[in-house]
């Protein structure tokens, strides 16, 4: 008995974590004022990024900063974002069979002319 | 050894399973007694400019950085369970040795993001760690650094 709850231990060690993860989570946005955008605050926009974690064992997504102000700049051409709130959103099921995490990001497009937008400045310059 | 050893041996392997997938912190926390190497540089703080820096801005163009250090643990970590709670974590009885090296900081991403563009102001800096871990056993932490180089 002493040596199948020791093999059972030794079972668990490699359990402590889950198999695979690969996610972003946020880490700092120095985001815009309205001063930025001379005090010109366009339409209001939301986007949305998300990391999804399922049976313990598998979480994958892409919950940072980045994709939720692309999810919020895709509705619009503006070049970034003003006057920004954060937030995250957390949906846990079952001791957390499934859960979800979002970052959400809402905030204002700069009104007319502020800056050049990015799609005039010609490629994508990523390196 | 009584008749609930095995129980509580299946209670502990249950628990052990529970830490579960987690979205383990990176940078990994900072040196403990089981860090049998660490040579790391980590992301502290980056005031980054703002629009208003670049007033004469003509050119807006989106570039991307990312600073890497990489972390192996034995027995694998046991991470912050992946939302909210930490219940499960004390409970588990193992310390974790690690070994971490690389460099995550700001500077390098920063530089990287501007590399083809040296006298450009970065702008607009969203940051986020992206985080790959197998098994728990390795863990790879990217600071990853997105804004718009203003000329």
């Amino acid at each position: 008995m002493l040596r199948s709850s020791l093999l059972l231990a030794a079972l668990a060690l490699p359990l402590t974590a889950c198999l695979y993860s690969n996610v972003s989570a946020p880490l700092s946005y120095g985001s815009a004022t309205p001063g930025d955008a001379n005090g010109n605050l366009g339409a209001q926009v939301t986007g949305k990024a998300c990391n999804v974690g399922i049976l313990w064992l598998v979480a994958v997504g892409d919950g940072g900063y980045e994709a939720a102000v692309k999810d919020a700049l895709s509705r619009t051409p503006a070049p970034f974002l003003v006057d920004v709130k954060a937030d995250t959103d957390y949906e846990n099921i079952l001791l957390g069979l499934y859960q979800k995490q979002c970052t959400r990001v809402t905030g204002r497009v700069p009104a007319g002319g502020a800056a050049p937008s990015p799609a005039a400045s010609g490629g994508d310059g990523k390196p | 050894m009584t008749r609930a050893a095995p129980a509580r041996a299946m209670l502990a392997g249950l628990l052990a399973g529970l830490a579960g997938c987690a979205a383990p912190t990176f940078p990994p926390p900072q040196q403990s007694a089981y860090t049998v190497a660490q040579l790391t540089r980590d992301s502290m703080a980056y005031r980054s400019a703002l629009p208003r820096d670049a007033p004469d801005r003509r050119v807006l163009t989106p570039v991307h950085g990312e600073a890497c250090a990489s972390a192996i643990f034995f027995p694998p970590s046991p991470p912050d369970p992946f939302f909210g709670s930490n219940l499960v974590e004390p409970y588990i009885p193992w310390p974790s040795f690690s070994a971490v090296f690389g460099d995550d900081g700001y500077a390098r991403a920063v530089a990287q993001a501007m590399r083809d563009m040296p006298d450009a102001r970065l702008i607009d800096v969203r940051a986020d760690v992206r985080t790959t871990s197998v098994l728990g056993i390795w863990v790879r932490g990217c600071v990853v650094v997105h804004g718009m180089a203003a000329r």
